[in-house]
């Protein structure tokens, strides 16, 4: 049997727009954006609060500030309205990044009125005290101590610090225990009076109900926000990082091996190249990183990430091996970067990618959690929701020339940075 | 699969089947949805049976081929070798196409690829643009049915499942699960690591694994689904003309028997480098095809699931013996589980396992509906039971959003369900009584000994 590849030609229909309901903004009568996108999939509703105050703003010494003063938005006062979400089944969960912290709400679409009710008068009126600060505060440390439990999320952390070192980019968005230690209760409520207000959120809905009906149940329980004032975010630049290679120790059965680069600041377009190169390196079968698990037999586990902020981000290209074969899949994973950065790619090696591309950015959008996710992403970091939709038309634009130049400065093998995590190399135990 | 452009902790693919909480993913539609779906079912006549389903939401195509053959149909001398044979199936080579060439096949298309192994079956998925329909169903019907084995590939491959029971070694809520399952179904089948042992991985043969594919890839023992953006006459004609090609096998499954109680309470514990415990506390549940499902559904989104399940109380409350909390439900079958995952400081093991157990011992009495109440008290009641429907409606609604998870639901749903079985899973968990879970409860919880797993952090020396 014998089966041939045909590429069709996208219809300009799919070029232009994926989803037959693109997201449009409004405003509530405070002035609060409010993105909306129907989709009738499913009977629910998920919306989430932006707020342009994550890790990235956080003063000098408070690493941890932003995560704390979200999580409090989910610790509600009484237990009877803890008791009144449950029988909703309403979910709340939350999740600071770098540039935003973000509050998450997913119900059924029935009962999206009654969950506002209680969640958003949480957001309106926490209970900033002491004792639940410390609370959230144990809270972290334990989740800190999880993290590190696993060699392939210490991985990323390291290259946080080696990358973004001491500025508010670097580390963990849980702080530390020291760090931890010194916020106070009147540091969360500054913080939570300079980013919890209109100004400085936006909120993003994907849901079957209609755009009136949606907007009245919003302008209820957010539209009494005060409007606040647009706090400015700074401008960071970041140096060429010091540390080239950084080995952690963990008494682990595998290696993790890993590579990364600094990206340039965000632009629709550096994203879009990011987000192709992603694709290309390290997702699915017959990427450039395939072979080493294909060919090479190193690793079960051969991927690539790439984690945008606006100031900067990182791609990170990584394998788990047997502790053995770390230093043969440092090489061989060397080899695969330079080589991308030496010659490049062809013209038909950049067709395969865009679609590659461009089904994995359908799946990527197929759920509204997932979907809601990627819009928060793009409005809080200044790409503009709208992107969603021209982000395949963006694609489409790429040459041959651009993605080459743009491998070409990105991979330099001067300013990769390699992280292992894993037991101790035995020719370190020789040498002592 | 990156499903955002945020990324999250990274949660590493698993090729192993264990389905937890995820009973209602195998939901027939509801008359209500059968309104608004246009479905199919058909089977050929060499035996395949076929379920379609069009979805327009994205022009994805999305499809699931489920098989019945898992470790359940391996013994001492071949744990593992279905797992192989999977690995086998998706990333070598058969008669027409080497493993370089399906591999550069499915880059050119774009194509999400995948597959599980279970203690039942393994499933094979896809997913991809829906222009490439031809393409998917030419694939799967050459990888599935036309597998060309070879030593040398085989051994290539065996690597590559080495580092997998590696990484799982690794990772303690994985470890911890696979030492619960080897243990909760004892002298069972399912008693098996799904990954296989290493030595049988080590030592297999070509021959071996040939001998497995010829009983078990027929199409009479195969189920395939297809969800998406096509038109159903149209992709029926095609999976018609690629399939019924296929030349029928006579196949008759083995036959097993229902895991049997378990006779003694086991606790396990192994050491890590982890800085908390991680603790599994597992029991048997009612099968895949056990009336008993809905009630252990429920159970389990109350006692476990949820923003503040019913074991949070004894758990966090004032004492805090744990950090965090989760339940999951496998059904299979031969057999369920319901596992207990805990993450909780080494100290309070003991406490907390004695706990959980109260709290599992006392469930059979407990009120689960504010209907259990006299009416003068109900105001200060939580109904617990429809809190639990709630949840599972928000959840069954949400698996609708994605193609892939309704195509892999249907397919396990159509290998796993008795050819007998009429029913529909959310008018079953609406029909379910308080007094239907306090039924179960007694019946799993109150008799039933328990598996523990505690992965601990390492002594120091």
């Amino acid at each position: 049997m014998m089966i041939f590849f045909t590429a069709f030609p996208l219809t300009p229909q799919q070029k232009l727009s994926f989803l037959k309901n693109p997201p449009v903004k409004r405003q509530l009568s405070n002035g609060l954006p409010v993105i909306y996108q129907q989709d009738d999939s499913s009977n629910v509703t998920v919306l989430h609060v932006i707020v342009r105050g994550g890790k990235g703003v956080e003063p000098a010494g408070k690493r941890g500030l932003a995560h704390l003063t979200t999580r409090l938005m989910l610790e509600l006062p009484y237990r009877s309205k803890v008791q009144d979400l449950m029988k909703l089944a309403s979910k709340t969960s939350m999740l600071c990044k770098i540039d935003y912290s973000r509050i998450n709400i997913a119900c059924l679409s029935i009962n999206l009125d009654e969950t506002l009710k209680i969640a958003s008068e949480i957001i309106r009126k926490p209970l900033i005290s002491s004792l639940r600060i410390n609370q959230i505060k144990k809270q972290m440390d334990y989740q800190r101590e999880a993290e590190e439990d696993d060699p392939i999320n210490v991985g990323p952390l390291s290259h946080l610090e080696n990358l973004f070192g001491k500025t508010a980019y670097g580390g963990s968005v849980l702080g530390s225990k020291q760090s931890l230690k010194k916020i106070t209760k009147k540091d969360v409520e500054n913080f939570y009076k300079a980013y919890f207000n209109a100004a400085n959120m936006t909120i993003v809905v994907s849901t079957d109900l209609e755009e009136k009906a949606l907007m009245e149940i919003i302008e209820e329980y957010f539209g009494k926000i005060p409007s606040g004032q647009p706090m400015e975010s700074p401008q960071r630049d970041f140096p060429v990082p010091e540390t080239k290679k950084t080995s952690i120790k963990k008494d682990t059965k595998q290696t993790l091996v890993s590579v990364s680069y600094l990206l340039q600041k965000l632009t629709r377009r550096d994203f879009t190249l990011a987000f192709m190169t992603d694709i290309l390196l390290g997702k699915g079968i017959h990427s450039r990183l395939w072979p080493l698990r294909a060919k090479e037999k190193l690793a079960y586990n051969v991927n690539s990430t790439m984690d945008y902020m606006i100031d900067g981000g990182i791609l990170e290209a990584y394998l788990e091996t047997d502790s053995e074969k770390r230093e043969r899949a440092m090489e061989a994973l060397s080899h695969i970067l330079n080589d991308l950065y030496d010659n490049g790619i062809t013209a038909q090696e950049l067709e395969v990618t865009k679609i590659n591309v461009r089904s994995h950015f359908l799946r990527g959008n197929e759920t509204k959690e997932i979907r809601v996710q990627n819009l928060d992403f793009f409005e809080a970091t200044g790409l503009g929701y709208e992107f969603i939709n021209t982000f395949l038309q963006e694609v489409e634009s790429i040459t041959v020339e651009e993605i080459n130049r743009y491998l070409k400065n990105v991979l330099n093998p001067e300013r990769a940075i390699f992280v292992t995590v894993g037991p101790e190399e035995k020719s370190e135990k020789n040498k002592d | 699969m990156m499903n955002s452009f945020v990324r999250k902790s990274r949660a590493r693919k698993s090729a192993i089947l264990i389905l937890l909480g995820c009973a209602l993913l195998f939901s027939p539609l509801s008359a209500q949805d059968q309104d608004k779906v246009r479905t199919k079912y058909i089977e050929l006549d060499n035996g395949l049976r076929v379920y379609l389903y069009e979805k327009h939401t994205l022009p994805l195509v999305n499809l699931a081929v489920a098989v019945n053959v898992g470790s359940k149909d391996e013994n001492e001398e071949t744990s593992g070798l279905v797992h192989i044979l999977e690995h086998y199936i998706l990333f070598r080579g058969t008669h027409s196409r080497s493993s370089d060439q399906i591999s550069g096949d499915i880059r050119k298309h774009g194509a999400y690829f995948n597959a599980h192994t279970g203690h039942d079956i393994s499933l094979f998925e896809m997913s991809l643009s829906s222009e490439y329909l031809d393409f998917a169903l030419e694939n799967q019907k050459d990888i599935l049915f036309n597998l060309n084995l070879t030593q040398e590939e085989l051994d290539e491959e065996k690597q590559v499942i080495l580092e997998e029971i590696n990484q799982v070694q690794d990772d303690p809520f994985k470890a911890a699960t696979s030492l619960v399952y080897q243990n909760l179904f004892p002298d069972h089948p399912y008693a098996k690591p799904i990954y296989g042992k290493e030595e049988v991985i080590k030592a297999a043969s070509a021959a071996q694994l040939e001998k497995f594919y010829e009983q078990f890839f027929v199409p009479g023992n195969c189920v395939l689904t297809v969800v998406g953006d096509f038109i159903l006459e149209d992709a029926e004609e095609k999976i018609k003309k690629v399939f019924g090609s296929l030349e029928k096998k006579e196949f008759a499954p083995p036959e097993f028997e229902k895991a049997k109680p378990l006779p003694d309470n086991v606790e396990i514990e192994k050491e890590m480098d982890v800085n908390q415990a991680y603790l599994i506390i597992g029991l048997q549940a009612p099968d895949y095809n056990h009336p008993e499902q809905y009630a252990m559904d429920l159970l389990t989104e109350i006692i476990g699931r949820g923003i503040n399940p019913m074991l949070s109380g004894p758990l966090r409350g004032r004492r805090e013996l744990i950090r965090s909390l989760s339940m999951g439900y496998g059904l299979f079958k031969h057999g369920g589980a319901v596992l207990i995952f805990l993450t909780l400081d080494p100290k309070n093991i003991k406490f907390t396992r004695n706990e959980t157990l109260k709290l599992l011992r006392n469930a059979k009495n407990m009120n689960f509906s504010i209907k259990d109440y006299p009416d003068a008290s109900r105001f200060e009641a939580f109904d617990y039971l429809e809190s639990a429907k709630n949840q599972i409606k928000l959840k069954s609604q949400q698996l609708r959003e994605k193609g892939l998870d309704i195509a892999s639901s249907f397919a396990m749903h159509m290998m796993l369900r008795d050819e007998d079985a009429q029913r529909n899973f959310l008018e079953s968990i609406e029909k379910t009584s308080s007094s239907d879970l306090r039924e179960t409860a007694g019946n799993y919880f109150s008799k039933g000994r328990y598996v523990m797993a505690a992965i601990v952090p390492q002594k120091k020396k």
